[in-house]
């Protein structure tokens, strides 16, 4: 594609196609950051469109040559916390729980830790580095979509063990990313 | 976590869990706080294994621009356009330039009228602020900028987090929905303040945590002071005659199908229009005239507290869109 800054420019003139290019080229890493803090998965891209509208609307304050991303981040930032902070302050008025507490510890992290810079290849590194079987469950079911109940029985296993068995992967993979981050940390490398 | 829970957390991730067992799940971990963390560690890389490893996400970008060209700015958007290509367009040959315009021309109609409203506001129309939590426009709160657009009345929608006192300056009216997050509307975070307490314009809002910060009712704690009771069909017009009643008394249906009912509890000193069924102090419909005292503070123009919640206009019964239909009204001849 263009560059990022030539494709900003025309969008802010008002060529539409121009800012879905840049659309394009940065909502796989926004929604990685966004999903990180949702309860909920349909929440990913309701918040990230929410951001990259609002950012658009504000597309003549940007100034072309800064960091976008990260000024998309911040937009998608507030947007995740209003979203968070309402689900919380609704509690109980709301019939599941489960997403109100939920929401509640999301918003407690993303207090505390908003950074994240490069989830996205860092959770994709991770995924590269598991044992062959757990890897190809993995990518059949986020990659291809496939249900569980699928793979099991391909596997010729339980399905009911394989939701556990998928459990322990995610637990796997939530370590490997916090390595890498305390890693990535200055004064931290050299961790095991 | 033990390994039952462990077992439900992995149900309700693959979508098998019901929703009394997701219920109980809900009341067990928020017993055990170091279990609810690791339900949060399995929610962030449950769903961010989804954004990494999807092929491509198939016309997210499209939708987004889709969106874009249906907000109320597509006007400005489409000049944009127009003047931008007929910047860079000048050096063509006559023919292809002949051609673009046509095109642009069409495009432009198009985006026109798809802007131009059926029954456009007089050039006096009442100029409303509708203030929301978020654009483009949900269901409930399109709803609503509709029925005052029937009323008569320009509508400009903002959004909470955007929206600044002075916007207030010259309305008519600022409506303000329960959409918005209070917070956002607060002037300086974490004081007792908002952006419009002191606002020259009639108020009328259905935002219940805002009666308080506007200075309507006296007391700030949920479920005591102010509160959106659910399950509610029906109110009960307690102050007939009044115009804020729209010629309606004794218990009124004002929901088709049971929904949220937004209340406060005013001091005797409110208009008090309507009430709860189960209680007659959470009043549903209150008002104070300009000037009259609040609890917070003098009235500076008519204030209306509103029984809407967030998406209740999509249920709002004919009884139900008189009173909101006298709500405006009357915070309109302030």
């Amino acid at each position: 594609m263009e560059n990022l800054d030539d494709a900003l420019r025309r969008a802010q003139q008002g060529d539409p196609d121009a800012y879905g290019a840049v659309v394009a080229a940065t909502q796989a890493r926004l929604r990685s950051f966004i999903a990180g803090y949702v309860p909920r998965a349909a929440w990913v891209d309701d918040l990230a469109q929410q951001a990259f509208i609002s950012a658009y609307q504000n597309l003549g304050s940007f100034r072309v040559g800064s960091d976008f991303y990260a000024w998309l981040r911040q937009i998608a930032f507030n947007h995740l916390r209003a979203e968070l902070e309402k689900t919380r302050r609704r509690k109980r008025l709301e019939s599941d729980y489960l997403v109100e507490i939920a929401a509640s510890e999301m918003e407690r992290r993303l207090a505390r830790d908003p950074g994240e810079e490069e989830a996205l290849d860092a959770l994709r590194d991770c995924v590269s580095r598991l044992p062959d079987t757990s890897r190809d469950i993995v990518r059949r079911h986020y990659g291809d979509g496939s249900p569980l109940a699928e793979i099991a029985g391909s596997l010729g296993r339980p399905a009911g063990s394989l939701k556990v068995t998928l459990f322990k992967i995610r637990v796997r993979l939530k370590e490997c990313i916090e390595r890498k981050r305390a890693d990535a940390r200055p004064g931290m490398s050299g961790h095991a | 976590m033990r390994e039952d829970l462990e077992a439900r957390v992995a149900d309700h991730l693959d979508g098998t869990l019901d929703a009394p067992a997701a219920e109980s799940l809900a009341r067990e971990l928020e017993k055990d706080s170091q279990a609810l963390t690791e339900y949060a560690d399995q929610l962030e890389i449950h769903h961010r294994l989804k954004v990494a490893l999807e092929q491509d996400k198939p016309g997210f970008a499209e939708a987004v621009v889709r969106e874009i060209r249906l907000m109320p700015d597509a006007q400005r958007f489409s000049e944009g356009v127009v003047r931008e290509i007929k910047r860079s367009t000048r050096s063509l040959r006559v023919r292809e330039w002949a051609a673009a315009a046509v095109i642009l021309v069409a495009v432009g109609l198009a985006l026109l009228l798809r802007k131009t409203d059926p029954m456009p506001a007089a050039s006096n129309a009442p100029d409303v602020l509708l203030v929301v939590g978020r654009l483009p426009l949900e269901p409930g709160d399109l709803r609503v900028k509709e029925r005052l657009e029937h009323l008569g009345c320009r509508v400009s929608a903002q959004t909470a987090l955007q929206v600044v006192p002075a916007d207030a300056a010259g309305r008519a009216l600022v409506a303000i929905s329960s959409t918005t997050l209070a917070a956002d509307m607060l002037d300086v975070p974490g004081e007792l303040t908002a952006k419009f307490r002191d606002a020259g314009a009639p108020v009328l809002t259905w935002e219940p945590r805002l009666f308080y910060d506007l200075g309507m009712i006296a007391g700030s704690t949920y479920q005591k002071d102010w509160g959106a009771a659910r399950g509610q069909t029906r109110l009960v017009v307690r102050t007939d005659g009044h115009p804020l009643a729209a010629g309606l008394s004794g218990a009124v249906e004002v929901l088709s199908t049971p929904g949220h009912l937004s209340w406060g509890r005013t001091r005797a000193d409110a208009i008090r229009i309507a009430t709860l069924e189960s209680d007659p102090t959470l009043a549903t419909i209150f008002a104070y005239d300009a000037g009259a005292a609040m609890p917070g503070l003098p009235a500076p123009s008519r204030r209306v507290g509103l029984f809407l919640f967030d998406t209740t206009s999509l249920q709002l019964t004919p009884q139900g869109w008189q009173l909101f239909d006298a709500a405006v009204r009357w915070s309109l001849k302030n």
